[in-house]
C-alpha cells in the first residue's frame, strides 16, 4: 500500500484536496484511531491495496475552540480531548462532557485526539458521544458545495459508519447549554483505570423543577448500542417523578431492555445487561447530586 | 560473614542516570552506515503445508537488497533451547501464525515491508489443533510428527489413596490460567555487522549471549568464535528473550549482503510471533487432617506450549516440582503434560511454571483453612517447609529455608495486623473489601541434571580501576549494579573504581543465563573466586614493591598492606602503575559450578532444585459487587532473597513483581482463537497502568542467609510475581465469598461467580 500525507493550511485547501481525491482520502484528525486501524489491518493482512492520501487537518488554524454565546456552546472539531476536559466553560456548563473527555485513553491520546475525530470515527464506544447525544448536539459539515447542519443522532448509520460525504469536513459540534438547575453525570466501565476503551458507559442529563419533580431527562448509554441514541422509555420513567429508588430502578431497567432489543443477545449480555442497569442507576443518582463513589 | 562496605546498601543503579535521562542506547537505537532493514514474512495460517515460495517479484522491487528463504540457511535450519524444532525459515510446513517463511533486507523499513507483500506463498491449510487436551488424543491432527505430547512428567510418593481415605477434609478443583505476555517495553530487535573476515557482531537484547552465539553458529554452520553477541542492555525480557528472537535473521542478512542490518519487530509482530506464559489446566485434589496437616496432593497439569518446544519441557517439570506449594506433603501423585498445539509459542516467563500451580495450590490451602475454621496464616505456618524437611518430590531441603521468616514478617505487617479494620470501611455500600495471603518457593538455578555454571573476570586496569566481567545480561533487574557491589567488596575497592562489562561474548566469559533467579548467585560466586585469584596476583607484585614476603600481604580497601609492618602499604593505583611499567597484567578469573540436590529423579532433568527463594505476599482488595471489578488497594510483599545485595533493588523487583502478578490475576490474557491472535496490541491486551497499581506496596525483606551464596545471597527475580496472584484471588473470596478458579478474575468472571452464589 502506498501512502501519501498532506497537511493543508486552510479549510479551503483541505476542501479542495478532498473534492479532488474523494475516492482515496482519509482525514487525519489526531490519528489516535486511524493509525491503530491501519496497523491492525496490516497485521491481519487486510491492508488496502490502493494508494491512500492521509489528509491531516489538525494544523488548520481556527478549528480548535470552545465558544459559549447566546446559550449555545460551540466546539471546534479539532479541539483536543485535553482542551475540552480543561475548558472552564465545559467544566462549568456541561461537566459530564469534561468527564467523558478526561476518560479518553491516556494523556498522550487526549493531547492528540480530537472531538471531531471521535465523532466521525463513530466507534460505539466513543467516550464523547453519550454526553453529546444527551445534549442533542448538532454538527456542522462543510465542503466545497457549502455547509450543512445535521443532528448528531441522524449522523450515524451504524458502527464506524456515518452519513459524512468523502469530500466533507466536520467543522464544529454545538448544543444548547442546559439549564443551570440541571444535573449531569457520565460513568464509564473500562477494563482498567486508564487507557481503557469503554466496555459500557452512560451519560445522564436531568432537570428538576421547583416542585422537586424531574422535568427533563436525557439518558444516552455508550458501548452497548450500535450507534449513539437516547433511551426515551428510560427518560419517560423519570419525568414527572420526585426522585425515588423505584423510578430510578425502572429507568435503569429500560436501558438494559433497550440494549438487548437493539443489540440482541450476545455472550456478553448476561454480564452487560445487569451492569448497564447498575451503571445507569448510579449515573442518575449522581446527576441528582447523590454520588456513591 | 565478611564485613562489607557496599553489599547491603542502596547503591544507585549504574544505569539509572542514562535510563532516567533517556540517553541509554538500546539495541534498536543503534545504527550503522550503509545499513539495511530486515523484515520477516510470517505465516498466513496457523497450520498449513507450504507448496511453493516465490520471491521473484519481491526481489525485483526497487530498494530490495536480498530476499532469503530456507534455501539460504547454511547450517541447521532450526533453533530451540531444549531441542531445535523451530525452523529459522520454514520449508514445507507452518505450525503457527508467527512461523517465519522469508526474510527481506532492503534500503528502508518501508521497502522491506512492501516487499513482504510481493512474496507469493502457496499453502495447503491443515486442520488445526487449539485445545491441548484434544491434542493429546490419537485422533488429533499432529503438530509435529513425533506426536503432540512433548513432555510427560509423573511422580508418585507415599500412598495417596490411603491418605484421601483417612483425611478429615478433601478439596478437589480444576483451575485455568491465562496466556500472559511478557510485554517488555522494547520488542524483539537488534542490529548486526560483518567485517572483511566474515566476523559477525550482533547487538540484540537477550538473556544468554553464549547460547545465542551457539544457536546462531549452528544455523550458519560457522565457528562460534566468529560470532560476537552483545545482549546488554535489554529493554525488558522476563524470560521472553531467553530463546532466539531475531539474532539468526540478523546474522543471515549480514552474511548474505555484507552490509550492516537492523530488525525491529512491531508490537503486533512481537505479540504474534513471540513467547508467552504457558496456559495450564490444573486438576488438584488435596487432603488434610483435622488439625490442618496437609496429607496428600493429587495433581494433573496440561500445559499448552504452542507450536514449538522451546522450554516447555522444563516448564512442566518445574510446575510439577512446585505444585504442592512450599509445604511438606508426604503422599503425592503428580502428573504433567506439555502439549503441542497451533496456539502461538510458549516458553520461559518469570516464575517458569510456578505461577500457574501456585495459584491452584494456594487456593486449595485457603479452602481447607475455611473448611476447618483455621486461620489462613496458621495453616501455612503449620505445613510450611523448614530446613531439613522433605519436600513433595522427596528431596531434602538442604539449603537455607526462609519461608517461616517471611510468614512471620507478613503476620506482623501493618496490613495483616489491621486487616479487620481496613476491611470494615469499603469505599461505597456496593463495594466489599477482603484480604488475601499466599506464599510460595521458587527454585533457583537450572536444577538437577542440567549443567549450571558461570565464570567471571576481574582485571586491574592501568589507571587503577578494575574491569569486572560477568556475561549474564542486564535485562532491567539490576544485576549489573549488584555485581558492582559484590565485586567491590570482594576486591576491596570503591564501586567508583569498577568498570562493569556485561552480556558480551567479546569481553566476558560465559556466566550462563539471566534466568532462573540465578544470575546474582552465579555471578557473585564466580566473582568471589575471581577476586581470590586477583588478590594472589596483586599480592605477588605488592610483596615485591614492599619488600616483604607474599604471605605477609593483606588486602585492605584500596591497597595492599604488610601484616607485620602496617605502615608499609601500596595503593591499587600504584600497583597498577608498576604493573604497566613492568609489562605485566594482573587478572583473576573465577569458575563457579552450582551445587545440586542429592536427590536424582530418574528420567528427569531440571528437577529438583537445591536452592529456593521464599516469599509471602498479602493483598487488600475492593470488589465492586455491581460490576465485578476488583481493585487492589494495598499489597505487602515479603521476599527472602538470602542477603539483599541492594535492598532498594529488591524493593524494585518486589514492586514490579506485585504489579505483574496482579495483571496475571485480574486482566492479562493473550486471546488466541483457532490459532489466530486477537489481542495484538496494548489496547486489547490489558496490562495494568500506573493508575491500576495499588496505592501502596510495602516490601519487607526477610533475609535468610544462604551459606553457599555470595555474602549469603540467593535469587529473587521471579518469586516476587508469584504468590501475589492467589493472594489477590483469595482476597476476592475474603471480600465476597467466591472462589476464583480461573484467572484472570475479570469483572465478568467475578460478577458471574457472585450471581451463581446468590442462587442456592
Amino acid at each position: 500500500m502506498t501512502l501519501g500525507f498532506i497537511r493543508p493550511e486552510t479549510v479551503y485547501e483541505a476542501m479542495e484536496f478532498l473534492s479532488e481525491h474523494k475516492d482515496n482520502s482519509r482525514i487525519v484528525a489526531g490519528a489516535t484511531d486511524v493509525m491503530v486501524q491501519m496497523r491492525s489491518a496490516k497485521s491481519t493482512g487486510h491492508a488496502e491495496e490502493k494508494p491512500l492520501w492521509m489528509v491531516d487537518i489538525t494544523n488548520i488554524p481556527g478549528l480548535s475552540y470552545v465558544n459559549f454565546e447566546n446559550g449555545i456552546v460551540r466546539i471546534g472539531a479539532m479541539t483536543t480531548h485535553r482542551d475540552i476536559a480543561r475548558s472552564a466553560v465545559i467544566r462549568d456548563v456541561v461537566p459530564f462532557l469534561a468527564d467523558a473527555c478526561r476518560s479518553v485513553g491516556s494523556p498522550q491520546i487526549r493531547t492528540r485526539g480530537t472531538i471531531g475525530g471521535n465523532i466521525v470515527n463513530a466507534s460505539p464506544a466513543a467516550d464523547s458521544l453519550p454526553p453529546l447525544t444527551a445534549l442533542s448536539a448538532r454538527l456542522r459539515l462543510i465542503s466545497r458545495k457549502g455547509p450543512r447542519d445535521v443532528a448528531l443522532e441522524e449522523f450515524f448509520k451504524g458502527p464506524y459508519r456515518t452519513i459524512i460525504e468523502p469530500d466533507e469536513i466536520l467543522e464544529e459540534v454545538y448544543f444548547e447549554a442546559p439549564e443551570s438547575s440541571s444535573g449531569c453525570a457520565f460513568l464509564k466501565l473500562g477494563r482498567r483505570e486508564s487507557l481503557a476503551i469503554a466496555r459500557l458507559s452512560v451519560a445522564v442529563l436531568l432537570d428538576v423543577d421547583e416542585s422537586g419533580k424531574i422535568s427533563k431527562a436525557a439518558i444516552a448509554p455508550g458501548a452497548c448500542l450500535p450507534m449513539p441514541a437516547r433511551i426515551t422509555s428510560a427518560e419517560e420513567a423519570l419525568i414527572g417523578e420526585i426522585p425515588n429508588e423505584e423510578a430510578v430502578h425502572s429507568a435503569s431497567l429500560e436501558v438494559g431492555e433497550e440494549m438487548v432489543r437493539v443489540s440482541g443477545v450476545r455472550w456478553s449480555t448476561e454480564y452487560k445487561k445487569p451492569v448497564v442497569c447498575a451503571l445507569t442507576k448510579r449515573a442518575i443518582w449522581k446527576a441528582l447530586g447523590v454520588d456513591e463513589d | 560473614m565478611t564485613k562489607t562496605k557496599w553489599v547491603g546498601t542502596d547503591v544507585t543503579r549504574i544505569d539509572a542516570k542514562d535510563k532516567v535521562c533517556g540517553t541509554l542506547e538500546y539495541m534498536s537505537d543503534l545504527s550503522f552506515p550503509n545499513m539495511i532493514y530486515g523484515a520477516v514474512l510470517r505465516s498466513k495460517y496457523p497450520h498449513a503445508l507450504i507448496k511453493k515460495i516465490d520471491t521473484k517479484r519481491a526481489k525485483e522491487l526497487d530498494g530490495v537488497v536480498t530476499v532469503l528463504t530456507h534455501e539460504d540457511v547454511p547450517g541447521l535450519n532450526g533453533f530451540g533451547i531444549a531441542i531445535p524444532d523451530q525452523p529459522v525459515l520454514c520449508r514445507d510446513k507452518v505450525r503457527y501464525m508467527g512461523d517465519a517463511i522469508a526474510l527481506v533486507g532492503a534500503e528502508s523499513k518501508e521497502i522491506a515491508e512492501q516487499a513482504l507483500e510481493l512474496i507469493e506463498v502457496e499453502y495447503e491449510p491443515l486442520p488445526i489443533v487449539d485445545d491441548p487436551e484434544e491434542a493429546m488424543l490419537d485422533t488429533s491432527p499432529l503438530v509435529h510428527e513425533t506426536g503432540n505430547i512433548h513432555n510427560h512428567v509423573k511422580i508418585e510418593r507415599g500412598d495417596v489413596e490411603a491418605a484421601f481415605n483417612e483425611a478429615y477434609v478433601v478439596v478437589e478443583n480444576t483451575y485455568f490460567t491465562p496466556r500472559q505476555m511478557h510485554a517488555f517495553l522494547e520488542p524483539e530487535s537488534g542490529v548486526a555487522t560483518i567485517d572483511d573476515d566474515k566476523n559477525i557482531t550482533i547487538w540484540c537484547g537477550g538473556q544468554h549471549p553464549y547460547r545465542d552465539q551457539l544457536q546462531v553458529a549452528r544455523a550458519l554452520g560457522m565457528n562460534p568464535r566468529k560470532i560476537r553477541i552483545i545482549n546488554t542492555p535489554a529493554g525488558g525480557a522476563f524470560g521472553g528473550k531467553d530463546e532466539i528472537t531475531v539474532q539468526i535473521y540478523l546474522a543471515l542478512l549480514v552474511l548474505h549482503t555484507d552490509r550492516p542490518a537492523k530488525i525491529v519487530l512491531s508490537r503486533e509482530e512481537s505479540v504474534i510471533a513471540g513467547m508467552k506464559r504457558h496456559p495450564m489446566k490444573i486438576y488438584m485434589k488435596t487432603a488434610a487432617a483435622a488439625d490442618g496437616t496437609i496429607l496428600a496432593n493429587e495433581v494433573r497439569v496440561v500445559s499448552d506450549t504452542g507450536a514449538y518446544a522451546s522450554l516447555g519441557g522444563p516448564v512442566i517439570g518445574f510446575a510439577i516440582e512446585h505444585s504442592c506449594g512450599a509445604y511438606r506433603v508426604e503422599n503425592v501423585r503428580l502428573e504433567g503434560f506439555c502439549v503441542y498445539t497451533n496456539n502461538g509459542v510458549a516458553g520461559a516467563f518469570r516464575g517458569f511454571g510456578a505461577n500457574q500451580v501456585t495459584f491452584a495450590v494456594e487456593t486449595q490451602v485457603d479452602m481447607i483453612a475455611e473448611k476447618l475454621g483455621m486461620d489462613r496464616l496458621e495453616i501455612r505456618k503449620k505445613n510450611g517447609l523448614r530446613k531439613g524437611d522433605i519436600a513433595a518430590l522427596g528431596h531434602k531441603m538442604e539449603a537455607s529455608v526462609g519461608l517461616l521468616r517471611t510468614l512471620e514478617a507478613a503476620e506482623n505487617s501493618r496490613l495483616w495486623q489491621l486487616r479487620e479494620e481496613l476491611k470494615a470501611k469499603p469505599g461505597a455500600p456496593h463495594k466489599k473489601r477482603g484480604i488475601g495471603i499466599a506464599c510460595s518457593f521458587q527454585g533457583c538455578g537450572l536444577g538437577k541434571g542440567l549443567p549450571d555454571y558461570g565464570a567471571a573476570t576481574i582485571e586491574l586496569l592501568p589507571n587503577g580501576q578494575f574491569a569486572v566481567g560477568v556475561s549474564c545480561p542486564e535485562i532491567g533487574q539490576g544485576n549489573t549494579t549488584a555485581f558492582v557491589q559484590i565485586a567491590a567488596d570482594y576486591i576491596r575497592c570503591s564501586i567508583d573504581d569498577i568498570v562493569m562489562l556485561s552480556g558480551d561474548t567479546g569481553h566476558t566469559l560465559d556466566s550462563g543465563t539471566s534466568t532462573a533467579s540465578r544470575s546474582v548467585y552465579t555471578g557473585g560466586n564466580a566473582l568471589k573466586l575471581a577476586a581470590g585469584n586477583l588478590h594472589s596476583a596483586i599480592s605477588t607484585l605488592a610483596a615485591e614493591i614492599l619488600s616483604v614476603p607474599e604471605s605477609d600481604i593483606d588486602i585492605e580497601y584500596g591497597s595492599a598492606v604488610s601484616k607485620s609492618c602496617p605502615e608499609k602499604t601500596v595503593s591499587f593505583k600504584k600497583i597498577a602503575e608498576l604493573m604497566v611499567e613492568r609489562g605485566k597484567t594482573i587478572k583473576g578469573e573465577g569458575y563457579f559450578i552450582w551445587p545440586v540436590s542429592e536427590t536424582e529423579l530418574e528420567g528427569y532433568v531440571g528437577i529438583p532444585h537445591l536452592l529456593y527463594s521464599y516469599i509471602t505476599q498479602i493483598a487488600l482488595v475492593e470488589v465492586n459487587t455491581l460490576t465485578g471489578e476488583t481493585e487492589v488497594l494495598e499489597a505487602v510483599s515479603v521476599p527472602d532473597p538470602g542477603k539483599a545485595i541492594n535492598p532498594q533493588g529488591v524493593e524494585g523487583q518486589s514492586e514490579g513483581g506485585v504489579v505483574m502478578g496482579m495483571g496475571y490475576a485480574l486482566t492479562e490474557d493473550t486471546i488466541i482463537e483457532e490459532g489466530i491472535t486477537l489481542t495484538r496490541n496494548f489496547s486489547t491486551y490489558i496490562l495494568p497502568t500506573s493508575l491500576d497499581m495499588p496505592c501502596e506496596i510495602e516490601t519487607i525483606i526477610a533475609e535468610e542467609l544462604e551459606p553457599s551464596g555470595p555474602f549469603g545471597a540467593k535469587g529473587i527475580g521471579e518469586a516476587v510475581c508469584v504468590p501475589i496472584s492467589p493472594a489477590i484471588t483469595n482476597a476476592i473470596h475474603d471480600a465476597c465469598g467466591v472462589w476464583m478458579k480461573q484467572i484472570p478474575a475479570t469483572p465478568e468472571r467475578v460478577y458471574t461467580a457472585l450471581k451463581s452464589k446468590e442462587v442456592p
